[in-house]
C-alpha cells in the first residue's frame, strides 16, 4: 500500500515538495514540508493547528494541485454524523425500483408453493435492494473508493462531536467503511488525508495518536515578507517592509481578531491601489479596517500609532 | 539512536508529556525517511510524531536543544566538528597497529588508543542508570559524578595498558620519534576523553535539572498561600491560572452522554423519513442543550484581602475566556461592575485597575451588607435560575449591619451561590467576620488559600 503511495507523491525530499508549492504561490515553511514529506512516507493523515486565517486549509487545497488529485472536502460541524459524513442510503431510489420492478417480483415469487420457498426466494432478493448500487456515498466513502487516489481534506475538525471522531477514526486507521448491509468496504485507493482544527476543544487521544502533527503559526516577518513579494508583486518594496512590521506588532497585542496573512494580502493589494510610495500615518489610520474587522480593535490599534510612527513609519 | 530517542521518549514524559508508545515508534519511522544529517529537519521529525498539542511545544524545543547538544551524546545529528587536527591526529595509525599487535588490552583502552569518542561516550551512558546519573540534580554533585564515571572508565589502567602497549611498539624497533608521536596522541586522547565524560555529565545535569524545575514549579504555584504574593508574582502565576481554565473548559465542553435525549421532534422526524411514504422508522429527539454556566462574580478589593483580591480578579479575566458569561464585580462600601474593563484592556492592566477600585464611590472599611443591598436592588436582574454567584472575600464586615436579607435575595434567584474565602475555617468566627451569618445562604462555602483550593472548588461546582 505504501508504494501506491510513494510512487503517487514522488517526492524525494521535502525541499521538492517546497519547489512544488512554491509553483502555486504558496511558501511552505521547512518544518510543514518535513510533514507533507512524512506523511506520504508513512501514509499517515496530518492534523493542522493553527490560528484562523493562517492557510491550513489552503494548504489542503494546493497540495491536491501539487498531486494532481481532485480534493474532496467535508466541511465538519456540530451534529455531523454518519449520513452526512459516511454514507447514506437512496431510500427513494431503492423505493421506486422495487414499485417499478413489482410486476416482475411477483413473477419470480409466484414459482413456489409454499411460504418457506417464498421466503428463501424473498431473502436471495435482499442484495439486490441493499447493494452499492443504492449506496449514495459522502465525502469519507467517496475519499476511499475513488478510482483515482484523491486528497481528502476534514475541515475544522474540532468542531465535529466525539461520536463523529470514533468513525472518522475507523476510516483513517484502516481505511475501511463497515456498513451493516453489505459488509466492510476496502479502500480502492488511499487518499491523502488533511485534518484542520482551530483548537476551540481538544481532540480525542486515538485521532491524535494516528495523525502526523503540524503547527502552522502566523509566518516570520521575513516569510510573509515573501508571501506579500510572491502573491501581491505591484506593492513598492519599502511598503512592504512597514505593513510586515506593523501587522507583527498588531498580532503581539491581545486583539480579539488577529489579522490573518490573507488580511495582509487584501492591505497589500490596498496599498497597490492606492499607489502608496510609503505608509503615512493617513493611510495607515485610512486603510486600517482592511486588516482589522472589530472596533474595539480598531481602537487599540489606533492607541499604539504613537509607537508605530516612531519605529515604522 | 534507539537508546537516544528512548530516552529522550522518557524525558518528555518525565516533563510531564503523554507519549504513547505507538507514537515513539513512528519517530523512528520517520527518521527512517528523514535522516540525521540536518538537525532542524531531524527535529521536525520527532516534533511532528511526539508533539500533539501545540502548548507542549515548548517543552519539546526546550528539551530537544537539552538532549541533543550535538557534543557528547553519541550519534547526535549534526553535532559540532570535533577539534582535530587531521594532519596530527595519528590515531588511525594507531589502529591499524592494534590490529596488527592484538595486544590484550581492555575494551576502554582500545578505545581511547583508536579515538573512538562516540562508542566511548555510548558505553558509558549505556551504564548511566546503573551510576545513578538519574539523581544528578544540583552542580555540586558533578564532581562526585565525575569520580565515579573515571572510575568506572579506570583511566589509571588505561594509562598503564597503553604504556605497555607504546613500549612493545617501541621494542619492535619503531622509530623512537614516531613513538613519542603516538605517545602524545594517546595523552591528548586520554584528555578528550575526560572533557567528553565531563560534558556527558554537564548535559545530564541540566536535562535533570529542567525536569527538577518544572515539577517544582507545577507543584509550587499549587501550594503558594494567595495573600502572600506580590503583585508581579500574581501575573506570573497567569500560565498555571490560564492551565486551569483550559482544563475547566475541556470539561465543560464534554457533551452530554448518548442517550440523554429530549422531547420529540416531529419536524426533524417528517423530514428525516420523507423516503419512506409516510413510514416513520427513524424518530428525532431535540438534543439537550448541556447547560452552559453563567458566573457572577462579586470581588472584595479592600486592602485586607488585596493580594488574594488581584490573584481572584486575574482568574475571573482569564475565565472569561473559557465560560459563556462571566459578569465580574468589585465592591468595597459599594459595588461596581468590571466585566467591560476586562474585555477593553490587557490583563496586566485590568487587574491593577480594577484593585485599584476607582470605579467605587467608597473605599475604606468593607461593608456587606450595603453592598449586597446594592446589588439586590440594582442588579438582581441579572440574576437566573441558570446563574452561579461566587463571592470572594473574608466576609469581614467591620461591624456594619450584614442585611443577611439581601443575600438571601440574591441566592434565592441563583442556581448556586459560592463563598471563595482567603482565611483558613477557624477564622471565619473571630472578629468582625460574619461568615457564619452568611453561611446558611450559600450553596459552598469554601476556603481557596492557593490555586489547588481553588481547582478543588471550581471543578466540583462549575462543571453542571
Amino acid at each position: 500500500m505504501s508504494e501506491k503511495s510513494l510512487s503517487a507523491d514522488g517526492f524525494e525530499s521535502p525541499g521538492d515538495i517546497q519547489t512544488a508549492f512554491a509553483r502555486y504561490k504558496y511558501i511552505l515553511p521547512d518544518h510543514a514540508a518535513t510533514v507533507l514529506f512524512l506523511s506520504a512516507r508513512l501514509d499517515k493523515p496530518i492534523l493542522v493547528e493553527g490560528p484562523a486565517g493562517v492557510g491550513k486549509t489552503d494548504l489542503a487545497r494546493v497540495l491536491s494541485k501539487v498531486l494532481d488529485r481532485r480534493l474532496i472536502r467535508l466541511q465538519c460541524y456540530e451534529g455531523l454524523d454518519e449520513g452526512k459524513a459516511l454514507y447514506e442510503w437512496q431510500y427513494g431510489k431503492q423505493l421506486l425500483y422495487s414499485q417499478i420492478l413489482k410486476d416482475k417480483i411477483s413473477e419470480i415469487l409466484s414459482g413456489p408453493s409454499n411460504l418457506p420457498e417464498a421466503m428463501d426466494r424473498v431473502f436471495s432478493l435482499e442484495d439486490i435492494f441493499f447493494s452499492e448500487r443504492f449506496l449514495q456515498p459522502r465525502p469519507l466513502l467517496a475519499a476511499i473508493s475513488s478510482p483515482q487516489p484523491v486528497t481528502l481534506l476534514v475541515d475544522e475538525v474540532d468542531k465535529s462531536d466525539p461520536e463523529f471522531e470514533a468513525f472518522l477514526l475507523e476510516v483513517l486507521s484502516d481505511f475501511t467503511v463497515s456498513i451493516p448491509e453489505i459488509g466492510t468496504l476496502s479502500a480502492t485507493t488511499i487518499p491523502r488525508v488533511i485534518l484542520t482544527s482551530n483548537n476551540s476543544r481538544e481532540m480525542s487521544d486515538a485521532l491524535k495518536r494516528r495523525c502526523l502533527h503540524l503547527f502552522l503559526d502566523f509566518p516570520s516577518q521575513e516569510k510573509e515578507l515573501e508571501i506579500i513579494r510572491l502573491k501581491v508583486p505591484g506593492l513598492k518594496n519599502l511598503v512592504a517592509r512597514q505593513i510586515v512590521a506593523i501587522i507583527d506588532r498588531l498580532r503581539r497585542m491581545p486583539l480579539k481578531k488577529s489579522p490573518s496573512i490573507s488580511e495582509t494580502l487584501d492591505w497589500a493589494a490596498a496599498l497597490v491601489f492606492l499607489s502608496a510610495e510609503s505608509l503615512s500615518e493617513e493611510i495607515l489610520d485610512q486603510t486600517l479596517g482592511v486588516i482589522l474587522k472589530y472596533e474595539g480593535d480598531l481602537v487599540r490599534a489606533r492607541e499604539i500609532f504613537p509607537e508605530l510612527k516612531r519605529e515604522i513609519l | 539512536m534507539e537508546k537516544v530517542l528512548t530516552n529522550f521518549v522518557g524525558r518528555l514524559r518525565q516533563a510531564g508529556l503523554s507519549v504513547s508508545p505507538a507514537e515513539a515508534i513512528d519517530a523512528f519511522a520517520a527518521l527512517s525517511h528523514v535522516g540525521l544529517a540536518e538537525r532542524s529537519r531531524f527535529k521536525d521529525a520527532l516534533r511532528t510524531s511526539l508533539i500533539k498539542r501545540g502548548r507542549d511545544i515548548p517543552v519539546f524545543d526546550a528539551l530537544f536543544d537539552l538532549c541533543f547538544t550535538g557534543t557528547a551524546v553519541p550519534d547526535s545529528p549534526a553535532g559540532e566538528p570535533e577539534e582535530s587536527t587531521p594532519r596530527e591526529d595519528v590515531s588511525s595509525h594507531l589502529a591499524e597497529m592494534l590490529e596488527m599487535q592484538q595486544p590484550d588490552l581492555s575494551l576502554v583502552t582500545e578505545m581511547i588508543i583508536k579515538g573512538q569518542f562516540g562508542p566511548l561516550t555510548k558505553l558509558l551512558w549505556g551504564n548511566s542508570r546503573d551510576l545513578g546519573l538519574n539523581r544528578l540534580e544540583s552542580p555540586l554533585q558533578l564532581n562526585f559524578f565525575l569520580r565515579r564515571l573515571r572510575n568506572e572508565l579506570d583511566l589509571d589502567r588505561v594509562h598503564r595498558e597503553a604504556e605497555d602497549f607504546l613500549q612493545e611498539v617501541e621494542s619492535s624497533g619503531l622509530d623512537p620519534e614516531y613513538v613519542k608521536i603516538m605517545r602524545d596522541q594517546i595523552a591528548r586522547n586520554l584528555r578528550r576523553a575526560e572533557s567528553e565524560v565531563r560534558r556527558l555529565l554537564e548535559n545530564e545535569l541540566a536535562q535533570n535539572r529542567f525536569l527538577f524545575l518544572r515539577r517544582i514549579e507545577e507543584e509550587d504555584q499549587g501550594e503558594r498561600n494567595l495573600a502572600q504574593l506580590t503583585d508581579a508574582e500574581v501575573l506570573e502565576m497567569r500560565p498555571a491560572v490560564e492551565r486551569l481554565a483550559r482544563r475547566l473548559k475541556e470539561r465543560l465542553s464534554v457533551r452530554l452522554k448518548h442517550g440523554e435525549e429530549g422531547r420529540f421532534d416531529i419536524k426533524t422526524t417528517l423530514r428525516q423519513n420523507i423516503g419512506y411514504g409516510g413510514l416513520l422508522p427513524e424518530l428525532s429527539f431535540r438534543k439537550k442543550r448541556p447547560n452552559k454556566p453563567q458566573l457572577i462574580a462579586l470581588c472584595d478589593v479592600s486592602r485586607s484581602v488585596r493580594n488574594f483580591s488581584r490573584f481572584m480578579l486575574l482568574f475571573l479575566y482569564t475565565l472569561k475566556e473559557v465560560v459563556a458569561k462571566v459578569r465580574s464585580f468589585i465592591f468595597v462600601g459599594d459595588i461596581a461592575e468590571v466585566t467591560d474593563l476586562f474585555r477593553t484592556h490587557d490583563v496586566g492592566e485590568a487587574v491593577t485597575m480594577a484593585a485599584a477600585a476607582r470605579s467605587l464611590t467608597y473605599v475604606f472599611r468593607t461593608d456587606y451588607g450595603a453592598v449586597f443591598s446594592q446589588f439586590a436592588q440594582e442588579h438582581l436582574n441579572i440574576v437566573n435560575s441558570k446563574t452561579t454567584i461566587f463571592i470572594l472575600g473574608d466576609a469581614r464586615n467591620n461591624f456594619y449591619h450584614p442585611h443577611g436579607e439581601a443575600l438571601a435575595e440574591m441566592a434565592g434567584r441563583a442556581r448556586k451561590l459560592i463563598w471563595l474565602n482567603p482565611e483558613p475555617p477557624p477564622n471565619w468566627r473571630i472578629g468582625d467576620s460574619v461568615m457564619e451569618l452568611y453561611r446558611p445562604y450559600c450553596t459552598v462555602v469554601a476556603q481557596c488559600g492557593n490555586l489547588n483550593q481553588l481547582s478543588t472548588v471550581i471543578e466540583e461546582n462549575l462543571i453542571p
